[in-house]
């Protein structure tokens, strides 16, 4: 498949909760030559799982993603997100040293910080901070490129969760 | 009553109705064997000498039959020996049940003894597989793996069953219907879509229907036979689409792609409307993409819908089973144009464009595969080998019938040849089955000459021994100024000597004025026989089209 005009596409997949699904899935995405931005997986309704992924693929190579997907015994099915009309959101850990161990840094930049970007302080103690943000993957990145680098002990991210909306009433 | 997993596993295959199974005994899988010897009956059981043996066995037995070839292996060793052949029955779309040993479940991720992660390993070359970890889903995983296999486009089912799951008891029930939410085969083509492409055939002034390997695993040759006859649009062929043999002889067909015929490459580049039924379009077929088929739209039918646009844009695509949409196009009685010029236009390419060699003093393979189809009778089993063999056979036994051209198309697996035609006698015993190996791809499975004789198969066997790897020669030769590197195979024994020390009659030949008759008594032997034919080193399989290049640059020299 041609690389061009790659963009990310987001693709929610209902399976089965079968042991192995997970890695069939990621497994089929990855052997036909795409590259996985991010997944979030977690059991939803009695058997059933969904799985969130995000790809860099251009249109055509994306409908073909969606195609294999139904390949797999376990898969129910394979919801695209429509990027200009989904719910997105992600959550970070950041975990930070105490600022006032470094020179010319404070705690109330931090705070304030966490403060701008809705975050909340999960965890403070002497040695340290545990911030949770939640929001678009933008909104986290940026979160993360303003703290210090050298206060940055440890980030844990769910990846992308997304749904699509219900359809807008005027159309 | 309750009953051991191992005895389950023998009675769902009862249920199954699986007479002949490719097994190879060990460590985890001994109850399942205890089991075959006290209850087996009925089930004949196949001992290869190499599990990937069994595997291409089981494979030809699909191939030919259109039932399931069933494989029993053990853990470990046992199960990774499997993989090539399960590859190969992947990728062309065979119906197989391959039941693996497992180490006991709590040895599961120990490195235990003889412990491999095969349904790890066979992931992306299974259509569906399945660790049995509770006695309670052994016989609900079996109905499914011999559902998943056979229906939709069939394809190579796993089952891994670890030993204390064959220890384990449960009472036996079988169930009598598979039903997933998850798996819905589509099985009728659009309406729509069948009749705007049958509409558009009626517009055409140069269509041509491509009959890929879809159409015998749907069981519609029949049907297609009856479509080509009643519409007369010409047809062509992939290696898999072997079979298709309207009444109607006047119209040309041919095989198309890499070694396809002139006429037939010819005929792609410029239709009108180009009907693809159950083919993948493989890069064998297409060549360079971008200049395939360049005047024509493209009606494509295939039962996988994944199939559809994934190597070429189409222009009307229909989901579905090839024999749901045949038939509707049949039922539909549509008047249609008169062909007869672009047949006809056809029929000179190919009076002008034969298949042609040279015979001189070395023995060449054309030659040969001539003499071949002279002395077996009509009704003859095909099974290639891979490379030029494949090739030879492929452009001279333009079998006529469905089932009977037995070859590893999609992956090209050298090997393959002589257990997969073992699987294929063992499916049409009444048939005469001939394997057309080279002296490569016939080494890496040689061992299973001994299955031959221990089972008793009259199995004839055309050993074309070149001195090369010779396919891979021809390409050195062709493009890479003939630096002959690795290909060489000078070391070959007298196969025929060969064969009789392992019990098989054998005759060597070396001198063309032998052929014919050396072949007359290949085919009427009563016995298995292995004819050793040592033929001209440096002989190139044409046409030709190099991989990646257009169609239109299809080489004869």
């Amino acid at each position: 498949m041609a690389n061009t005009n790659l963009s990310e596409h987001t693709v929610s997949i209902l399976v089965y909760n079968k042991p192995g699904v997970l890695s069939k899935v990621m497994s089929l995405i990855t052997r036909r030559g795409f590259n996985v931005e991010s997944v979030s997986a977690e059991k939803t309704s009695g058997d059933k799982t969904r799985i969130i992924v995000a790809v860099k693929a251009d249109e055509r190579s994306l409908e073909q993603i969606q195609k294999q997907l139904y390949k797999i015994v376990d898969v129910v099915k394979v919801t695209p997100i429509d990027p200009k009309h989904r719910i997105v959101r992600e959550l970070a850990f950041i975990k930070v040293k105490n600022a006032t161990a470094i020179p010319n840094t404070s705690n109330m930049e931090l705070f304030q910080l966490v403060d701008v970007f809705d975050g909340e302080i999960v965890n403070a103690t002497p040695s340290g901070f545990v911030f949770q943000v939640t929001g678009s993957r933008d909104k986290i990145n940026s979160f993360i490129s303003l703290i210090p680098e050298t206060l940055i002990v440890e980030i844990a991210r769910t990846g992308i969760v997304a749904i699509n909306k219900w359809p807008s009433q005027d159309n | 009553m309750a009953m051991k997993g191992a005895r389950i596993v023998v009675e769902c295959l009862k249920k199954e109705k699986v007479d002949t199974l490719f097994c190879y005994p060990g460590g985890v899988v001994i109850p399942i064997f205890d089991e075959l010897f006290q209850h087996g009956d009925g089930i004949r059981m196949v001992q290869p000498r190499h599990e990937q043996g069994g595997t291409h066995a089981a494979d030809g037995y699909a191939r030919v039959t259109g039932r399931p070839g069933v494989v029993l292996v053990t853990s470990g060793p046992g199960a990774t020996n499997t993989v090539t052949g399960i590859a190969t029955a992947y990728i062309d779309s065979i119906p197989m049940v391959v039941i693996t040993g497992q180490v006991p479940t709590q040895y599961v991720g120990t490195d235990a003894f003889q412990e491999a992660d095969i349904t790890g390993i066979s992931l992306p070359i299974t259509k569906e597989n399945i660790l049995v970890t509770d006695i309670e889903d052994l016989a609900p995983s079996l109905k499914r793996a011999f559902h998943i296999a056979v229906s939709g486009r069939p394809g190579p089912v796993l089952v891994d069953i670890p030993k204390d799951v064959l220890l384990a008891s449960t009472a036996f029930e079988y169930p009598e219907e598979f039903s997933l939410e998850s798996y819905r085969p589509v099985s009728k083509g659009h309406p729509r879509q069948v009749a705007k492409a049958l509409e558009m055939m009626s517009q055409a002034e140069r269509p041509l229907i491509l009959a890929g390997g879809g159409i015998q695993i749907s069981g519609s040759t029949e049907l297609a036979n009856t479509f080509i006859d009643k519409t007369g649009i010409p047809f062509v062929h992939t290696l898999m689409g072997h079979g298709i043999n309207p009444r109607n002889r006047d119209l040309p067909s041919g095989n198309i792609g890499m070694h396809g015929t002139v006429y037939g490459n010819w005929a792609v580049q410029n239709c009108d409307l180009l009907i693809a039924l159950g083919t993948r379009f493989s890069d064998r077929i297409l060549g360079d993409t971008v200049s395939f088929a360049p005047r024509a739209k493209i009606i494509h039918v295939d039962v996988d819908p994944a199939e559809i646009g994934k190597n070429v844009e189409v222009d009307v695509p229909i989901v579905g089973d090839l024999r749901h949409v045949l038939e509707k196009w049949i039922e539909a009685d549509r008047p249609m144009p008169d062909f007869s010029p672009w047949v006809k236009a056809i029929r000179e390419k190919r009076l002008a464009n034969p298949l042609t060699y040279t015979q001189k003093e070395d023995i060449v393979p054309q030659y040969v595969m001539e003499k071949a189809r002279e002395a077996f009778p009509e009704n003859l089993i095909v099974v290639t080998d891979v490379g030029q063999n494949q090739m030879w056979a492929h452009q001279y036994f333009d079998t006529n019938r469905p089932r009977s051209f037995v070859s590893s198309g999609g992956l090209g697996t050298m090997g393959f040849g002589v257990p997969a035609g073992i699987g294929a006698k063992l499916g049409c015993p009444e048939r005469e089955v001939l394997v057309i190996a080279g002296d490569g791809g016939f080494q890496m499975t040689m061992q299973e000459l001994i299955t031959i004789r221990r089972e008793k198969l009259p199995v004839k066997i055309m050993v074309l021994d070149n001195g090369y790897l010779g396919m891979v020669r021809q390409w050195q030769d062709l493009f890479h100024d003939k630096r002959y590197s690795g290909v060489l195979l000078d070391n070959n024994p007298n196969f025929a000597e060969l064969a009789r020390v392992l019990g098989i009659r054998g005759r060597q030949v070396t001198r063309v004025d032998e052929v014919a008759e050396a072949m007359t008594e290949l085919a009427q032997s009563k016995e298995a026989m292995l004819l050793h034919v040592i033929v001209k080193e440096e002989e190139n399989v044409f046409p030709m089209v190099a991989a990646g290049a257009s169609l239109n640059d299809t080489r004869t020299s």
